[in-house]
């Protein structure tokens, strides 16, 4: 178990899993991957407690981002832990579906290296890092 | 359930954004402005656009600050990079600098100030301290680097965290800065560089929100209103442009975005040109 | 479907799909695009390096994007959506970076599309195919394209997007 905070980050694309990596280095959080929605809850399982943010994409093969984002709103282990998608889905009723069913924020991709780590402090409310 | 917004909810609400935001919304790309709507409202915690309403009533005559400052920040995107654009830059390098440095040796002037005054995660004036050094070390910027004050403000609270931060990442810097800039300014990781203190301490960071009175910061010689106006409305965009000229010394130079130019207000500006870069000087 | 209407459907394809591209490349690649011309010439087919083809299927009907590019640029583009150097790149992740930025460019213009249409779109994935010089040749038969020329900074890239209407 690692003290520094972590950012899970759930993407099929490892190329953004990449980028989201670049940004938890300057936010000095440390970064778990996960190519679809049962493997982030299967390293959540591992990680109790020791995630403090979870980027989610929407599409994403075996299970996708609406799903896990049910499954972890559904699990008292994971249900305080803050969402934000990251996702090419950008129609309102993709935007409405995911704020009600608990994510925090929502950034669309393409997305520039600044609203990535700008988005992310809103999300897990720091004032300083 | 589905937040339906109604056209009158929805002009309600851009005439809010319009007249107290001062954002003017781009017709031309709906989906997104209204994407980016339905996401403020559920993020601010309202289920409807009714609802929100309501509140930005009561904003417009309680004036509630917090909103209309966060609705701003919602509704912009921080995007920036190392000597955007590149012109502006050789502008400031060949020509504005160094006539700075030439007020100050001939006594004209005891102190430069600068305000970069949307300057998001801080590319933009920690680039006018690296050019400063430069021309330092070349021998033609001694006394500005010693008499420069860099005002930099921006709306967005995290923004500014990362600017004091002084803290980059790989991809913000393969965007616009030199090797050289990057070996001499800055402390190198293999992910993270950090600008040495020689930098970041020639600048001044501040939160700020636009529309608010210029008073509380005192005259400037350059201001930098960079890619933001793009949001505003034509009304605001002349209010903003009459403080700036109100705002900057006898002489004193404006620059915006590449994209950007002078609509209203041309009686107050002199516009010059250098190579690919327009700025604006003020008559006064 | 009128050929007015088929025309306004083409215009808006041109407008959401170019203004995606523009979009997607400057903010994740930090690379200016600009169109140069749209066009239909028959008597041009696209080569490139690395290029890659999407479906898009509507109400109205179906057909496909194709976006070309060459090995430079593609390389430069990559490697400054990693913040690394051109040489650091490996043609793998060459293949993944490309093929996730027209993941995002059809994203886009599904989105702009759906919207500006007010006609739902849906958008496959893309197909990568990477050999130096080879041409998009899968072009269909008896369907109407477009051919888009884009400016990146010096290189040029083409994108082709055809479109059957069902009806
Ligand atoms: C696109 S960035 C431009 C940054 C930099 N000037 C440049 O050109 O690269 C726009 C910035 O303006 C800020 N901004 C938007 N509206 C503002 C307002 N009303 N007052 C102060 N800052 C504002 C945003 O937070 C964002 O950081």
């Amino acid at each position: 178990m690692s003290d520094t905070p972590q950012i899970l980050s759930v993407d099929d694309s490892a190329i953004i899993r990449r980028i989201v990596k670049n940004t938890a280095d300057l936010l000095g959080f440390g970064l778990l991957e996960a190519g679809n929605g049962q493997e982030a809850l299967d390293v959540l399982k591992a990680n109790t407690g020791n995630v403090n943010l979870i980027l989610l994409d929407w599409n994403m093969p075996v299970m996708d981002g609406p799903t896990t984002l049910k499954n972890l709103k559904e699990s008292a282990d994971t249900a305080n832990i803050p969402v934000m998608m990251l996702t090419t889905e950008g129609a309102k009723s993709n935007i409405i579906e995911a704020i009600r069913g608990g994510a925090k924020q929502y950034l669309t991709k393409p997305f520039t290296p600044e609203d990535l780590s700008t988005r992310i402090l809103q999300c897990v409310e720091m004032d300083d890092f | 359930m589905t937040v339906a917004i109604n056209t009158n909810e929805f002009s309600e609400l851009r005439d809010f954004l319009e007249t107290q935001c001062g954002i003017a919304l781009d017709e031309s790309k709906t989906y997104l402005v209204e994407s980016r709507l339905t996401q403020l409202l559920l993020e601010l915690g309202y289920a409807t656009f009714s609802e929100l309403n309501v509140q930005l009533r009561q904003a417009r005559h309680g004036g509630n600050k917090a909103l209309v400052d966060q609705i701003v920040d919602a509704m912009t995107t921080n995007e920036t990079y190392w000597f955007r654009d590149g012109a502006p830059y050789d502008t400031l390098m060949e020509t504005i600098l160094p006539e700075f440095e030439q007020q100050l040796a001939s006594g004209q002037k005891k102190k430069i100030r600068i305000w970069s005054s949307a300057c998001s995660t801080g590319q933009e004036p920690y680039s006018i301290a690296i050019l400063i050094h430069e021309l330092a070390r070349k021998g033609k910027g001694r006394r500005l680097l010693e008499n420069v004050e860099i005002l930099a403000t921006d709306i967005s609270r995290q923004a500014l965290m990362l600017a004091k931060s002084g803290r980059y990442n790989r991809i913000s810097m393969a965007r616009g800065i030199e090797d050289e800039f990057k070996q001499r300014y800055f402390e190198n990781t293999d992910t993270i560089s950090t600008l040495k203190p020689d930098i970041k301490n020639m600048v001044t960071l501040k939160q700020f929100n636009l529309q608010d009175p210029f008073t509380t910061w005192g005259n400037f010689d350059l201001i930098l209103m960079r890619n933001v106006a793009i949001y505003f409305s034509r009304d605001f965009k002349k209010s903003l442009y009459t403080k700036v000229a109100q705002t900057l010394n006898p002489g004193g130079y404006f620059m915006l975005g590449s994209s950007e130019f002078l609509m209203d207000c041309q009686e107050l500006y002199e516009r010059q040109t250098a190579g690919r870069c327009s700025y604006y000087r003020v008559k006064k | 479907m009128t050929a007015t209407q088929a025309q306004a459907l083409d215009a808006k394809m041109v407008n959401a799909i170019s203004s995606s591209v523009m979009e997607v490349l400057s903010s994740m690649a930090n690379t200016n695009v600009t169109l140069k011309s749209v066009n239909a010439r028959t008597d041009y087919t696209p080569i490139g390096d690395i290029s890659a083809i999407i479906g898009i299927m509507g109400e109205s009907g179906e057909g496909m994007v194709g976006l070309c590019f060459n090995s430079p640029l593609a390389k430069m583009m990559v490697a400054r959506l990693l913040g690394i150097e051109p040489a650091d790149l490996s043609d793998d992740d060459c293949c993944d970076g490309i093929g996730e930025l027209v993941n995002m460019i059809s994203g886009r213009s599904k989105t702009a599309l759906s919207e500006n249409t007010g006609q739902p779109f849906r958008m496959s994935l893309p197909t990568i195919i990477k050999g130096k010089g080879h041409e998009i040749a899968s072009r269909p038969k008896n369907t109407p394209y477009l051919l888009m020329f884009f400016d990146a900074e010096g290189q040029e890239f083409v994108l082709q997007v055809s479109f059957k209407f069902s009806n």
